[in-house]
């Protein structure tokens, strides 16, 4: 079907789902407010995105093909070893080690 | 109906509500010496119990208040039919919005605080003065920037106000999103400074610096670094022994004694039973919208229409700001999920009011990375959703996007209003908070033009592709609230003095957004503190007078 729709071109921003749809920066959304269709859009990409722990993002292909460096585990998040510096402005992670020592 | 269970012993101070306004008043009080009970209706969660993850934060309620438990009804007038929405939502736990903040927290400017003279009469809007001045509430700000813990740099922001001290933290580190927005800024000939956050860059009073991480903005903190209720004002106030927080307590009504001063909180606590905490005084706390309903539920002989509302203006004149933004595409990779798209810079170019312009006020503008900027919940607007080109767009663009957004100060008005549902209820049984706003001229002016300006940083960095998206209603995505309970000197068009004390009720406060006469431009949780350590000193300065 969904094969058929795109074929059909029937592509527009109503499918939507996660936020990001109408404001900018809009933070909530529910799912409860989705319709078939974009329900099943938002959980593929939950499948597809997700953390590799839910059993999709296997061997993190989904963060590979755009390119986020995700954390090689939850734990790393949890325990704070996960940083997102190197991809900070030129020089910041290390003006930032020095200042700090390795956090 | 009140159970068996011992009456609890009654306290100097009532708190109802321990996110960041009910924690700062907690810890003022309780270092003052003063015994506080902490009434919370959520759970108060350890940051052992928050997960690094994106699915279980943003697309599974983790934090945000449960839409079927929690409903709210909104409607553009009184003659629309309600409907149910999770309308600004704030989490609702010991820590409240501060949990999964990140934090932009600037101070307001002198102008907000008298912006009815600054700029007169908007007919349809209920602009007002606040009865209290910047410089009245400047050493609170710096107590809140040095106590919370805050980074930023002074002086940077060229339309602040006189500071007595400089933060105790320089900025955090510039991210390639503040990197953009910066080079726009300055090659447009604008002041752009480091967004002030709710984190620390160095270690500082006992703490360690915040991890800067992916999974931040609305994602509970597992690692315990950020400067929050839950880490910071809560535990602080633990530690002096007067504050007996109690969670999952959920306060139903006010009760009066025979004077008309509130003699008690009636809550459902955990077990569903029902427990009456008496106190010398209450504060409410709990996000403009609630202390609203609280009022507004809390009905008597002397006050048929709701606690403290003789005026008729508990609920009235509620702002929200709006976010909106102009998205930029850049050829570079800018990694704006990198410190969770919000370690950012801000301009307050176009914040204060200028004639010149057409309408009233502005904006705070700053640069953030798109929705939530990771994997699953980036997307940007207008692009296919599903299918190849989606794929395709995804691997393009998730690295290259940005936003320069802007928050809205929308203008108070008269019929803008919390009230209570007629219909739904909540999962206690108490009607739920029904919000009626119909957004002003002024509000889409103001946004069309802050759009306009931050589409025009994003070109002047060298945007390949800007996109912008104008607010064309208030949503209540900032999850921002203020207005329902105005302070003000004349009990006639306000509900609470200038010491956020009710008119009508000698010993009831209010602390959140709730006094706020109108929204500014700003993100309001710096000052929202602040005030509530201002109220909190003078609480405990007239403790004789409420025991």
């Amino acid at each position: 079907m969904l094969r058929a729709l795109e074929r059909a071109g029937e592509q527009s921003a109503s499918a939507g789902g996660p936020p990001g749809e109408g404001p900018a920066l809009q933070q909530t959304f529910t799912e409860t407010e989705l319709e078939f269709l974009p329900l099943l859009v938002m959980h593929a990409r939950q499948g597809f995105y997700a953390d590799p722990i839910y059993g999709g993002n296997r061997d993190r292909a989904g963060w590979q093909v755009i390119g986020f460096p995700g954390p090689s585990s939850l734990m790393e998040v949890f325990t704070g070893r996960f940083s997102a510096l190197p991809w900070f402005a030129e020089g910041e992670a290390d003006k930032y080690r020095e200042a700090n020592g390795d956090v | 109906m009140v159970t068996s269970k011992p009456r609890p012993a009654r306290a100097d101070v009532c708190i109802i509500g321990a996110g960041a306004s009910g924690a700062a008043a907690a810890k003022a009080l309780c270092e003052a010496g003063v015994n506080v009970v902490g009434l919370e209706r959520g759970p108060w969660r350890m940051r052992e119990t928050f997960g690094g993850d994106e699915l279980a934060n943003i697309n599974r309620y983790n934090l945000w208040p449960d839409p079927l438990l929690n409903p709210r009804t909104t409607r553009s007038s009184a003659s629309e039919k309600p409907r149910v929405q999770l309308f600004c939502p704030v989490p609702q736990m010991v820590g409240g919005g501060t949990v999964h903040w990140q934090g932009w927290l600037p101070r307001f400017t002198p102008e907000d605080f008298r912006l009815r003279t600054v700029a007169g009469e908007v007919k349809g809007a209920s602009l007002a003065d606040w009865p209290i001045s910047y410089d009245e509430l400047e050493p609170y700000y710096s107590k809140i920037e040095w106590a919370f813990g805050v980074s930023g740099q002074a002086g940077a922001n060229k339309f602040e106000g006189p500071r007595s001290q400089g933060y105790p933290c320089p900025p955090l580190p510039m991210s390639r999103y503040a990197e953009k927005f910066r080079k726009g800024c300055d090659s447009l000939g604008w002041n752009a400074f480091p967004t002030p956050q709710a984190a620390l860059s160095r270690a500082f009073n006992g703490r360690r610096p915040t991890v800067i991480s992916a999974f931040a903005q609305q994602h509970g903190d597992p690692t315990g670094t950020r400067s929050s209720a839950l880490n910071v004002f809560i535990p602080d106030a633990i530690k002096t022994g007067h504050f007996d927080l109690r969670p999952n307590s959920i306060v139903r009504e006010l009760t009066l004694d025979a004077t008309g001063a509130v003699r008690s909180a009636v809550y459902e606590d955990a077990d569903g039973d029902l427990i009456e905490q008496e106190a010398g005084a209450f504060v409410l706390a709990c996000g403009a919208v609630e202390t609203a309903r609280l009022l507004l539920l809390s009905k008597s002989g002397r006050f048929p229409n709701g606690l403290a509302n003789n005026s008729d203006l508990v609920g009235r004149n509620v702002t929200f700001h709006e976010y909106s933004a102009a998205v930029g595409l850049f050829d570079d990779p800018i990694y704006a999920w990198a410190g969770g798209g919000y370690v950012s810079a801000s301009s307050f170019q176009f914040y204060n009011h200028d004639p010149k312009r057409g309408f009233v006020s502005g904006g705070h503008l700053a640069c953030a990375g798109v929705g939530i900027p990771l994997p699953i919940n980036w997307r940007l607007p207008d692009a296919p959703v599903w299918g190849a080109a989606a794929k395709q767009n995804d691997r393009d663009n998730f690295n290259h996007s940005m936003a320069v957004a802007m928050v809205l100060h929308d203008m108070p008005r008269h019929d803008n209003r919390v009230d209570l549902d007629n219909e739904v209820k909540d999962a206690w049984g108490m009607p739920v908070a029904r919000i009626t706003l119909t957004p002003h001229d002024n509000d889409l002016k103001q946004g069309r033009f802050l759009i306009d300006r931050a589409g025009e940083i994003l070109e002047a960095a060298g945007s390949k592709r800007v996109q912008k998206v104008y607010a064309d209603r208030v949503t209540g995505n900032c999850s921002h609230q203020h207005g329902t309970a105005r302070m003000g000197d004349d009990p006639a068009t306000s509900v609470l003095n200038r010491d956020c004390r009710a008119h009508d009720v000698a010993n009831l406060y209010a602390v959140d957004g709730s006094p706020f006469p109108t929204g500014t431009g700003a993100n309001p949780t710096l000052t929202i503190m602040a005030n509530a350590w201002r109220v909190a000193e003078t609480i405990a300065k007239r403790r004789g007078a409420h025991s």
